[in-house]
């Protein structure tokens, strides 16, 4: 994937995690909100999957970026970058199991 | 040293992480990137714990400092995303007048996108804060 694509991506996630972030805020600290929200259960594990899913993309792209400028090396941003995937994809695998545990769906 | 290995020498980023904080002959912008990227990690430094324990805060007060951090990283990403994805702001091409230019983004739109900024971050931090302080104590969380 190009650079320029996984910054697109970049910005992409960030509109995602503002609409998502919110709704997870809302569900957890508004009384009266929070309960419409967290009333449907699918409603709120479908949020939280894209929420997870973008806010992993975001942080950990970010990471990635600060490393590859500090390391600027094509042999290690190659390595940062798959070890980064790596992370985030087991990332995103607990923490929906712990979310599905939350929610008693497991 | 030519134009090609003054590029090749700033690529090796000879500077590191001190190179961040390198304010002096920059605009403000500069000060609101290294403070993107700080805020940005500290956002991480959070999520992770937050991850593995749903339940994790680390207490009403550093809820309220958690929440300015958040809130000037998302405010500064709304500015980014509209000046960098949209291009808002950008304007036209201008013929360099060396050496008494001053950077584009000192006057006009870019300038009113940062003052946008900061009112955002302020009203952000302080929804945020009386969730964190008041609402949030009062559910027993």
């Amino acid at each position: 994937m190009r650079e320029s694509t996984k910054m697109l991506l970049h910005y992409i996630a960030g509109v995602l995690i503002v609409v998502t972030g919110l709704i997870h805020l809302l569900a957890n600290n508004d009384p009266g909100i929070g309960k419409l929200i967290t009333g449907n259960v699918y409603l709120y594990l479908t949020n939280m999957a894209i929420f997870l899913a973008a806010l992993l993309y975001h942080a950990l792209n970010g990471v990635r970026v600060i490393l590859i400028e500090l390391v600027p090396d094509m042999c290690w941003t190659k390595l940062i970058g798959w070890a980064i995937l790596l992370i985030g994809i087991a990332t995103y695998i607990v923490g929906i199991q712990v979310l599905l545990m939350a929610l008693g769906l497991v | 040293m030519g134009e090609r290995e003054y590029l090749e020498y700033y690529a090796l980023n000879r500077r590191g992480v001190s190179g961040w904080f390198r304010m002096r002959g920059y605009t403000i912008e500069r000060k609101l990137y290294a403070l993107h990227r700080i805020t940005g990690i500290l956002i991480v430094l959070f999520m992770l714990p937050h991850f593995y324990s749903t339940g994790w805060h680390p207490g009403i007060w550093w809820d309220a400092l958690l929440g300015i951090i958040v809130t000037f990283h998302v405010a500064n990403g709304v500015r980014l995303t509209l000046l960098e994805l949209l291009g808002a702001g950008i304007g036209k091409p201008l013929l360099v007048k060396k050496p008494f230019q001053r950077p584009v983004s000192i006057e006009g739109r870019q300038r009113y996108l940062l003052a946008l900024t900061v009112l955002l971050f302020i009203v952000l931090a302080v929804i945020w804060s009386y969730y964190a302080v008041i609402v949030k104590p009062l559910m027993g969380g």
